[in-house]
């Protein structure tokens, strides 16, 4: 167990951008840690435990996120999370939009 | 102070506090709540946030034990956004710094997060802040408990915001109670313009997006004159309007005090002026003001207020009612006017999104394409005819084709009639509107198969110069004052009386004050307008004399600008009856 700080830079690919389904689930990944996790949309920071402060990043499709741990663990905290960025998020993607 | 521009739909002024409907199932009784009660407000909010966390972690064990895990996933989610602490600190800190009640702090906080969810990503995502407008829900019914004032229970009247109101949403309201509606989206047509005309209350719509900018319980202004909503006016402001409503109940006195007077000219020709309705009960708005008869029934209503189409019993019924509260005065009943849009099933599919639909599969082409559904409605006119003077009209009619096939369906459906053995009146005027330039081209042709016609000037005014008027950047072409309409409206009336059938003007214009010198000079002897507009129509109708109403016609005829003929009938107006004006001119 140790004590560290991780950064890392992901890409919001959800359809519709950081959504409430998407966010909720960040939120669950966030409060299982006992780490400190910080995102960033530009000048705009929120604490990823709390879902109204992810909604406030108003993070759009293609944009550009700051992660940053902070705490023990932050290294498997971050993993997730970016496992989640990457590809997870999918599951909660609409599969039967009509507009598409 | 906030105002707002939309589409005025429904006149007069009303002001009162907001109810937000479709958000609020209840209003929210209270805005403020004392300083010394702030602590026991605070605990209230608590246990009340206490409850919504038990009662979605309930719903999430039987969502995930009942349908799957997936679905009890959305319970959890929301179950994250009540108990965040960041959400119990905002609302504190608006009942502790701005003594608002707890109601009215959760639902500001509420809809401020949806107006963020609405706001990113496309209009596509509207619908998951759907998800936040359920929570301030629940939070709202745990908050109010037993003091909740349900919307079918009210006992305060209150200005109704919708987005959009749908006839379901207002089937519960207590209707004495709605002071104005005010809407984001809707155009004339809409089910809110419908109800608000018929209810007889200021109303607005097109507002565009607004209701995230103002709570249950804030002040609210509805200018059904102007198209405008004031959210939380200033004092100045609101005394203004508290006099405008006082003039204006004062003015509809003194007219409905002469509501018996024969609609007559003042060298004696009689000129009938008849309502245009929607309801039912709106019959007896139209007799209070000493209306001729029902020139114009909209049966859309009974096509619109469910999501199955109407039986044969259903429009039966309605009709019988209509009949029964004109006490023999004629009643024209218009056949359905819709797009194949709002038709529940049938030709549905045809109504493809993105096409035009002014242009489209509507109306009496609509009918003629689904027989049943047109057949059925004639069936119950047919019936209901024999309980008084009841007169069929069909809308939209382009060609002579059309009108000719409408009638062959009219001999299908006496045929069956008889065939039935049921009671019912063969033999009833059968008439078109005009409002189709094709058809008012074709007037003298037309003349000689119909009943008679009634001039549909929204139609016709819109068809003519290619204008939707509902589209803010080309309305300012639509004017009931061009001269193409005139010269329309004068050919109409000329094939009439050469084949000598009668012809009403239905539509705005004959609400229209201003026209009504003009309607008259050009040969109009029969006018169809709303019901509040009627004892005004009356009262101008009662200074005129017909000559110089054809003056006045001949020489508006000579100007080829409509600004320039839109002065000229409101001067002549100003000076027939300055009396109708108090001190200043509106309009």
């Amino acid at each position: 167990m140790q004590e560290s700080v991780c950064r890392q830079i992901v890409t919001v690919k959800m359809k519709q951008g950081l959504h409430l389904r998407p966010i909720s689930e960040i939120v669950r990944i966030a409060r299982d840690s006992t780490c400190e996790l910080k995102i960033s949309n530009g000048d705009q920071t929120g604490n990823a435990k709390e879902v109204y402060d992810l909604l406030e990043l108003k993070a759009m499709p293609d944009t550009e996120l700051v992660l940053e741990a902070n705490g023990e663990d932050a290294s498997k905290l971050m993993e997730e999370i970016v496992q989640f960025f990457e590809s997870g998020y999918k599951k909660f993607e609409e599969t039967s939009d009509p507009s598409e | 102070m906030l105002v707002k521009r939309g589409i005025a739909v429904s006149p007069g002024v009303n002001f009162g506090p907001a109810l937000i409907l479709g958000t609020e199932d209840f209003r929210i009784p209270r805005q403020f709540v004392s300083v010394n009660v702030i602590d026991t407000e605070i605990a209230r909010l608590k246990s009340a946030m206490d409850a919504v966390c038990e009662e979605i972690a309930e719903n999430e064990r039987l969502a995930s034990d009942k349908l799957g895990e997936q679905y009890g996933a959305i319970f959890a989610a929301h179950l994250q956004m009540v108990r965040s602490p960041r959400l119990r600190e905002e609302i504190e800190t608006l009942i502790r710094e701005k003594c608002y009640s707890p109601e009215h702090a959760s639902s500001r906080v509420f809809r401020r997060y949806t107006k963020l969810v609405q706001h990113l990503g496309d209009n596509y995502l509207a619908e998951r802040a759907s998800d936040i407008i359920d929570l301030e829900k629940r939070l709202l019914k745990q908050l109010l408990g037993e003091k909740r004032e349900e919307l079918s229970n009210l006992t305060t009247p209150i200005i109704v915001l919708a987005n959009n109101l749908t006839p379901s949403e207002t089937a519960g309201l207590a209707k004495e109670f709605v002071l104005g509606f005010a809407t984001e989206v809707g155009g004339r047509t809409s089910h809110t313009s419908i109800l608000a005309g018929a209810l007889e209350i200021p109303a607005v719509v097109g507002l565009g997006d607004f209701l995230s900018d103002i709570s249950g319980g804030d002040m609210v202004i509805v200018d059904g004159n102007n198209g405008e909503v004031i959210i939380d006016p200033d004092e100045e402001t609101l005394a203004k309007y508290k006099n405008t409503g006082e003039r204006q109940r004062s003015m509809a006195a003194r007219l409905a005090s002469r509501r018996k007077i024969r609609s007559e000219t003042k060298d004696g020709t009689r000129i009938h002026v008849m309502g245009n309705i929607e309801f039912p009960n709106e019959v007896e708005h139209c007799r209070e003001r000493g209306a001729d008869g029902i020139g114009l029934y909209r049966t859309e209503f009974l096509y619109l207020q469910s999501n199955t189409e109407p039986t044969e019993e259903v429009h039966y019924d309605a009709y019988c009612r209509v009949v029964q509260a004109a006490q023999n005065r004629p009643i024209v009943i218009r056949t359905l006017d819709l797009g194949a849009d709002k038709i529940p099933r049938g030709y549905r599919h045809l109504a493809k999104e993105g096409m035009n639909p002014a242009l489209g599969l509507r109306s009496v082409r609509l009918s003629l394409r689904d027989l049943p559904l047109f057949k059925t409605q004639l069936r119950a006119i047919f019936r209901a005819a024999v309980h008084g003077d009841v007169r069929i009209m069909f809308p939209l009619i382009s060609t002579l084709l059309e009108w000719r096939q409408a009638k062959m369906i009219v001999g299908d459906v006496l045929e069956d009639l008889e065939e039935r053995g049921v009671d019912f009146k063969p033999n009833i005027p059968i008439g078109m509107m005009v409002e189709v330039p094709a058809a008012a081209l074709l007037a003298e042709e037309f003349a000689e198969e119909v009943d008679f016609f009634s001039i549909g000037t929204n139609d016709l005014i819109q068809y003519t110069l290619a204008v939707d008027r509902s589209d803010p950047a080309v309305s300012s072409l639509y004017n009931s004052s061009d001269p193409s309409i005139l010269r329309l409206i004068k050919m109409v009336v000329e094939a009439a009386h050469k084949k000598n059938i009668p012809v009403t003007v239905c539509g705005q214009m004959s609400s229209d004050l201003k026209s009504i010198p003009l309607l008259a000079g050009l040969g109009i002897r029969q006018i169809s307008a709303t019901p509040l507009a009627i004892p005004e129509v009356k009262e101008v109708i009662r200074h005129l004399t017909i000559e110089r109403a054809e003056e006045i016609a001949a020489h508006a005829m000579t100007i080829d600008v409509a600004r320039d003929v839109e002065s000229y009938l409101r001067g002549e107006l100003y000076k027939i009856c300055p009396d109708l004006f108090d001190e200043e001119l509106p309009m």
